[in-house]
């Protein structure tokens, strides 16, 4: 197969006249289905609304009214409302009715051209282990032995597999970063409340997000711009400030603090040299490493995952005659939350803020934080079991431990792959911003894109 | 670091407060449960143990208003 352009490609390949939308669509459909038949990443293929939506293009394309991401075909989470879609959450409880509207996400991309092609793997509810019993693992197109990580699962591997050029996940304790960084790609979980969840399946409202995977920064910053924005509906979506990209190709005044403890102090050497590497190009392109640490990092995530469980399993109450249809691995996380008493669930607020201050103090000299966005390559199958300088650990011990910070404070991260571990299987760091500076994380991440090739590089399966 | 007490009801005691709250639990997802409390719980303890900053953390809406531009 060739490889297929990313989403600011696909755009000018239309714009060239080289290709169509329904061309693209149907290639996208074709390779999708391959995809899935070596992945299982598909859920259910939308063939003929994609293909209606991809007529339509052509029309606007011919007479010259194309909208920002016309005729680009996109993968969604099914978590997130596709309106005429049933929307499983990866669980037997769903799944039987349509939705009836589209979530906000999804109805700005259509409304801005992009055509919804596919209902991607999750984890159940988007809190389960790699093996939802509905669905089953969803597979690594960089190694078929590996997890595609979760839990916006069948969207990493999708837009991996080269299937389609970006798709829509969400984001709780890395979903959207974990995935990308063991499938290659780059991905952003932005500020809490940047982009409205209204639509999407809830865990736990003080820190999920949506936000896109896709196959670079150019294209993650077009898409961004399209998704953010209060809709009125979401009530910690409020007014943002513009959203002001940098188009310099240099990074002079960019100051970047590299913190370690808790950052790096599980973390295989792999992950390690491409934090390094990807600092070395920041400066080389003009950047300032400056000091910077978060003393408390290192109870982001035990403390993160006592809100998340505990508001996972407040959600989850009215379903607790069924848990016994859950995925085990689900009941076994959320149940955790049940028994949290409320002065614990308000003290992890009130850290919370606590975090927030100790990042004020780094923001104060620095513009971004680099770190690891995992300690790993991508979990093995069928134990999700993670190495780290040749020892093996449980998934949930590891793999969250750089990315809960931003999810608990609601920080903005970039995930960014820095190139190949000697397994073979990519690495990823992370670049994060304070609150509203996802245009600086985008910039450094562009620009670091310029110079190095990592994130064209292809799964050999998909090449 | 601590000198906290590591101290995590039973699972009897466990259950008795999910079955309170609602959930029916086998003795399975109990043990599970317990031994992810018993995990976090030096780092919930500690936090328990600090004081809040001076400049005041205590109305968790501090944390949303951080967000907002």
């Amino acid at each position: 197969m060739n490889d297929a352009p990313d989403t600011t490609g696909l755009l000018e390949a239309y714009a060239a006249g080289t290709t169509s939308p329904l061309a693209a669509v149907d290639e996208a459909l074709t390779r999708l289905a391959a995809a899935h038949e070596a992945l299982n990443c598909t859920i259910r293929f939308l063939g003929d609304r994609a293909r209606t939506a991809a007529r339509a293009s052509e029309r606007r394309w011919a007479d010259g009214t194309a909208r920002p991401l016309e005729g680009v075909p996109f993968g969604v989470k099914d978590v997130i409302d596709v309106a005429g879609v049933p929307t499983t959450h990866g669980s037997w409880n769903h799944g039987d009715e349509p939705a009836t509207t589209s979530a906000t996400v999804v109805r700005r991309l259509e409304e801005a051209g992009a055509i919804p092609v596919s209902k991607d793997g999750t984890t159940e509810f988007a809190v389960g282990g790699p093996h939802p019993p509905r669905f089953g693992a969803v597979r690594n197109p960089w190694d078929p032995e590996r997890w595609a990580g979760g839990s916006s699962t069948g969207s990493a591997a999708a837009v991996a597999a080269r299937a389609v050029p970006f798709a829509l996940g969400t984001d709780v304790g890395g979903s959207v970063r974990l995935p990308s960084a063991w499938c290659g790609l780059t991905g952003l979980k932005p500020t809490a409340g940047a982009i409205p969840r209204t639509g999407v399946f809830p865990l736990s409202w003080t820190t999920e997000t949506v936000g896109p995977l896709a196959r670079s920064a150019r294209d993650v910053e077009r898409l961004f711009a399209v998704l953010r924005g209060p809709d009125g509906a979401d009530p910690r979506s409020g007014p943002l400030p513009p959203h002001d990209p940098v188009d310099r190709d240099d990074l002079t005044g960019l100051r970047i603090a590299v913190p370690g403890g808790a950052f790096t102090e599980l973390c295989d050497t792999a992950v390690r040299a491409g934090v390094e590497h990807l600092v070395d190009e920041l400066v080389a392109a003009g950047a300032e490493v400056v000091p910077g640490e978060v003393p408390s990092a290192g109870d982001a995530l035990p403390i993160g995952y006592q809100v998340v469980f505990t508001e996972a399993a407040t959600l989850h109450r009215v379903d607790a005659a069924r848990w016994d249809t859950y995925d085990p691995v689900v009941v076994k996380r959320i149940s955790q939350g049940i028994v949290t008493p409320a002065v614990d669930y308000l003290r992890a607020l009130q850290f919370r803020v606590e975090l927030q201050r100790e990042l004020d103090v780094v923001f104060a000299d620095a513009d971004l934080l680099v770190v690891p966005t995992c300690p790993s390559t991508a979990p093995r199958l069928p134990d999700g079991t993670v190495v780290v300088g040749g020892q093996e650990y449980p998934l949930y011990a590891a793999q969250s431990r750089s990315t809960m910070l931003g999810n608990l404070t609601g920080a903005p991260g970039l995930a960014v792959p820095t190139g190949l571990a000697p397994d073979g299987c990519p690495v990823s760091a992370q670049l994060v911003a304070a609150p509203h500076g996802e245009a600086t994380a985008l910039w450094a991440a562009r620009v670091f894109q310029a110079r190095t090739a990592h994130h064209r590089q292809a799964p050999p399966s998909a090449s | 670091m601590t000198g906290h007490r590591v101290s995590v009801p039973s699972p009897e005691e466990l259950a008795a407060l999910a079955a309170r709250l609602g959930y029916t639990l086998d003795d399975e997802v109990v043990a599970a449960l317990r031994a992810a409390v018993e995990g976090a719980e030096t780092a919930v303890a500690r936090l328990r143990a600090r004081p809040l900053p001076a400049d005041g953390a205590a109305d968790p809406a501090h944390g949303d208003a951080w967000l907002r531009p």
